[in-house]
């Protein structure tokens, strides 16, 4: 099925781009997630615990990234098996773009889950997904805004930042691939599932 | 006016013994049942309340996904954890474990585990024996699985074009149909062309199940010394598969001892269970320890094998402009799900009485049986016939519409009349016997219809939609043999059975009391209150001296089990033949006691006396214990050997073989019961609630053994028929997966949704070829309630325009049909 959605951000689009690559600020805005490992160039490991109601399972991910044109626009899969629980898949198309004085990130996905997430979870996923989405978004405006007030919180993640930009500019695939990874855990184990059964 | 057809078919002599008493002392009474007090008490010993020594416990590893090729399974890390004590693939099974019975032909080869292919989400993968169920559901979870998607095809209509590997069993055939056949009986196409109006409707009925509290399970076990396996099992029909399930675990008969468990309701989800038997004793042989595996809900909804008809109907029907119906022609598409284990027998079900309680000339029906990504379907309570019961209603409905009608109307004037019975079908079934008038007339008694009519124009008036339905409808009962392979392409018919015998055991122990072994099991009906009051009855004892057990496979003798409908009549039939011989024999004793000639003796309260002399007789006690210990006192032949026992088989009272060419099926469901269920419902158009505000329920069952158990199955089948009509339904989406797999999603009424009462009237027309006169009334009021609700429903919203062509009748469809209609 065809799923889309976008989130206006309140930061310009390069500190959106910049905030999705700290990783520090993923961890804080994405709940569940337990690591991320580089499996390829364009290839990750992700393990997650997510839970939809009844079903809480651990889920083992890959995501596979292709068509990058940093820093606007690139398009992602992914596949996780949660054991028991069933399986998640989700395929999306991001793009980040300036909206006045923000930043508009769009997305167009398709996702599937199945076995016990689907039996049993599929009633629940449309609120449990709204929570991550909500939370992840809430969490990621309050840093950027907590950046801006210039807490001690908020300079050290101005720091990294900084240290992202410096990082970014040596021209590594890391930036993108950092953002990517934020973008399809998200994806496909929150917004996506929102749409599901929609 | 053309002649009637009639099929070329013979009816046989009835071989009716008894025929309906005139005052009869036992049957006709609501008798408490004898069940009742253990499982009232909670002390039914149901399959989860065995315990056997050294039992290890099973849990299931099941797809998640609905077609795939399983490219490898690790279980080393599932085998490592503690109290684990095996871990089995479908491929590891199968090395000694063959596949399970089926009645398809040519065969849709199923085993108790999948083999490299999965087929539907929930499938069994792999299985788990560990020392508790706790430690094997966590070692689930570390069995590695590898799956290589396959395509696949979820539209019904579209799985002719299914190719590749879209396409579930290809050994079969190059698509998903597994069979397109058409069935004409009678001059259909006369007919049409002599017809003044031809209605037409596209129906759909989608999946439910049966749902009983309690699942399916079994244990299993294995003797390593003697190499006999004992299942214990809630099966329903253990004396029927027994070898069969022998025969997938590759042992002889010998071999395999199913021992009946009390079940906790069946409705036909229980009916063979096989694939459980199989699949326990498997594990039990490789694990060297009695196996328990009792599905939790989950297991049961997702891959129990037992849901039920999936159908699209293009039906129509012909008629003349007064009403009078010619003939019907339909093509129907129904959706088996993976595997076909009962072959097309809900199809052979519905031909048994497809004309309704119509004097419908001709019949023609195109079946096109598909496979899919889904379970596969079983028997539920009606097993086909309480859909084609919702398609005849509903063409009656839009007929009467056509026509302007009135609903009862249109039916009366198509009744078979009484004295046109035993009457045969163009399909070649017969309808024993049948008063359809007196029927209606009861439930128009009992249901105020003016009333209700008067109550609908006062709430329309503000805006209310009151709904009100009648439906007539058959409940064909005592099934027999040939519906599960009849409709079979001719040449590859199967296993072409044409038996369907029932047994008791009966024994008078020296103190007079009667021992009555059962061959088949209790499954939520009332076996042993019918055994007891026939047994009563017949030997004139009292109930209280009559003591009823089950027999297991190894000590049983012929059974096929509860199942469309059928127990009571055949049991009747097995206890009139055992209760004969033994009178046969305690008047033989008892002439050579009192010294008076056999035929001058008769039994009366539970004494063998001469006739017309009060004085002389002897009780049944009294020469059961001179049979048993004082063989001195008789003459030293072989007719007074000691002891009072006997076997008796009663064979299906009216069967006759299929026409070679099919162009009749033969009698195979002959003993026919009627219903008329009248109901006032209303519809909030603003949500789609339907709530029921008034149910009658007037059922023929021949002579009523027990009206109070009979009632039972009359108000359980018809909360089943709600739950169909209005709730329940299995939704697959187009990647197969099931997304109403819990009692979350899945809706059944409860007790809210329920009427307030259901109110049950009895029309009692004996079969003259049945013991007693009695018919089956098992599957009860879901033969007509979806029926009744749709006719009822469509009523309520006649402002709107609605037609009702399609159950569940959920909130949402109900919505979206008002909605259509443009005035929200």
């Amino acid at each position: 099925m065809d799923l889309r959605g976008q989130h206006s951000i309140s930061a310009s689009q390069n500190q959106v781009w910049l905030a999705l690559n700290d990783p520090k600020i993923l961890k804080e805005c994405i709940t569940g997630c337990e690591s991320v490992d580089r499996t390829g160039d364009e290839e990750f490991a992700v393990r997650l615990v997510a839970a939809v109601g009844p079903v809480r399972a651990k889920f083992q991910g890959r995501i596979v990234l292709s068509d990058l044109v940093p820093p606007d626009s690139y398009k992602l899969t992914f596949e996780g098996q949660g054991g028991m629980a069933g399986f998640a898949k989700g395929s999306a198309a991001v793009d980040l773009q300036p909206d006045g004085q923000g930043t508009l990130l769009r997305y167009v996905a398709t996702s599937q889950v199945g076995g016990k997430l689907a039996q049993v979870g599929s009633r629940l996923i449309e609120g449990a997904a709204r929570k991550v989405a909500d939370d992840f978004f809430s969490t990621f405006e309050g840093i950027l805004k907590g950046s801006d007030s210039g807490t001690g919180e908020g300079r050290e993640s101005a720091l990294s930042t900084s240290a992202s930009v410096i990082k970014s500019s040596s021209g590594t695939a890391w930036t993108p691939s950092r953002v990517s990874i934020g973008v399809a855990v998200l994806i496909a184990l929150g917004a996506a599932l929102y749409w599901y059964l929609r | 006016m053309n002649a009637k057809y009639t099929p070329d078919v013979t009816i046989p002599p009835s071989t009716q013994r008894e025929g309906v008493r005139s005052e009869p002392r036992w049957i006709g009474k609501s008798m408490k049942r004898v069940e009742d007090p253990r499982l009232l008490t909670g002390k039914g010993k149901y399959i989860d309340d065995i315990v056997l020594p050294n039992m290890a416990h099973a849990a299931l590893l099941r797809s998640p996904y609905a077609h795939a090729r399983i490219k490898s399974i690790d279980t080393s890390r599932a085998k490592a954890l503690p109290g684990v004590i095996a871990v089995v693939t479908g491929r590891e099974m199968a090395e000694k474990t063959g596949p399970t019975v089926t009645f398809s032909s040519p065969p849709v080869v199923q085993h108790a585990m999948a083999v490299d292919k999965v087929r539907h989400v929930g499938e069994t993968v792999a299985a788990v024996v560990a020392e508790d169920r706790y430690i094997a559901e966590d070692a689930l979870e570390l069995i590695d699985v590898e799956f290589e998607e396959l395509p696949i095809v979820t539209d019904p209509l579209l799985q002719a074009q299914a190719r590749g590997d879209a396409v579930l069993h290809p050994e079969r055939g190059e698509s998903n149909v597994a069979m397109d056949r058409t069935f004409t009986f009678g001059p259909v196409d006369d007919d049409f062309a002599r017809a003044d109006v031809v209605v037409r409707r596209k129906l759909r009925w989608n999946r439910s199940e049966a749902q009983p509290i309690e699942t399916s399970g079994a244990i299993a076990d294995y003797d390593e010394g003697t190499g006999k396996l004992t299942v214990h099992c809630n099966t329903s029909m253990y004396n029927y598969v027994g070898w069969l399930c022998a025969a997938s675990l590759g042992i002889p008969a010998t071999h395999l001892n199913l021992v009946p468990v009390i079940a906790g309701g069946s409705f036909g989800s229980k009916l063979f269970l096989h694939k459980i038997i199989v699949l326990t004793a498997s594990l039990s042989r490789i694990a060297g320890r009695p196996v328990k595996f009792i599905e939790d809900r989950l297991d049961h909804m997702t891959a129990a094998d037992v849901h039920g008809c999936d159908r699209v109907y293009d039906a129509e029907l012909a008629l003349k402009r007064d009403g009078t119906m010619l003939a019907l022609r339909y093509t129907v598409v129904d959706d088996y799900g993976a595997y076909l284990q009962y072959g097309y027998g809900t199809h052979g079900n519905t031909f048994a009485q497809i004309v309704g309680p119509y004097r419908i000339n001709s019949v023609q029906g195109r079946v096109i049986a598909v496979l899919s990504n889904k379970a596969q379907q079983g028997a539920y309570r009606g097993f086909g016939s309480e859909v084609s019961n919702f398609v005849i209603e509903r063409l009656t409905d839009a007929a009467a519409r056509e026509l302007g009608l009135d609903v009862v109307e249109i039916r009366r004037r198509n009744f078979i009349r009484p004295e046109e019975f035993p009457y045969l079908i163009p399909t070649g079934n017969l309808y024993d016997s049948g008063n359809y008038e007196k029927v209606l007339a009861e439930a128009l008694r009992m249901f105020d219809m003016e009333g209700w009519r008067a109550k609908q124009a006062a709430a329309r008036r503000q805006g209310r939609h009151i709904g009100i339905g009648l439906v007539t409808c058959q409940e064909r009962s005592t099934f027999s043999a040939t519906e599960f392979w009849s409709l079979n392409p001719p040449d590859q018919a199967g296993f072409t059975l044409t038996s369907s015998p029932e047994a008791v055991s009966m024994r008078i122990d020296p103190t007079g009391k009667v021992f009555v072994k059962l061959n088949s099991p209790f499954w939520g009906n009332s076996p042993e209150t019918m055994a007891t009051q026939i047994v009563a009855e017949a030997l004139t004892v009292e109930p209280s001296d009559i003591s009823i057990g089950y027999a297991d496979t190894d000590s049983g003798f012929n059974g096929t089990g509860p199942g469309g409908s059928r127990y009571t009549v055949m049991l009747a039939g097995a206890v009139v033949t055992a209760v004969k011989t033994l009178r046969g024999k305690l008047f033989k004793l008892a002439g050579h006691m009192m010294e008076c000639a056999e035929g001058d003796l008769e039994l009366r309260n539970g004494k063998i006396g001469v006739k017309g002399v009060p004085a002389m007789e002897k009780s049944v006690a009294e020469v059961a214990i001179a049979s048993h210990y004082f063989r001195l006192s008789f003459p030293n032949t072989p007719e007074f050997a000691s002891g009072l026992e006997t076997t008796a088989v009663y064979d299906h009272p009216l069967t006759t073989m299929p026409a070679a060419d099919r162009s009749h099926l033969g009698i195979y469901y002959p003993i026919m019961g009627h219903m008329a269920h009248a109901t006032a419902v209303e519809v909030d158009s603003a949500t789609g609630k339907v709530s029921i505000l008034d149910y009658v329920a007037v059922h023929d069952c021949g002579t009523v053994v027990n009206p109070m158990t009979l009632d039972g199955h009359v108000r359980g089948g018809t909360a089943q028929g709600i739950g169909t009509a209005l709730y329940e339904h299995y939704r697959y989406d187009e990647s197969g997966q099931l997304l109403t797999a819990s009692l979350a999603d899945y809706h059944m009424p409860t007790a809210h949704e329920m009427p307030a009462d259901i109110r049950i009237g009895h029309v009692e027309t004996p079969s003259p070829f049945t013991e007693f006169g009695i018919k089956g009334g098992g599957e009860g009021g879901r033969m007509a309630t979806p029926a009744v609700l749709a006719q009822a429903v469509e009523d309520a919203l006649s402002p709107f325009d609605v037609r009702i062509d399609e159950v569940p009748l959920t909130p949402i469809r109900l919505r979206e049909l008002v909605r259509s209609a443009g005035k929200t």
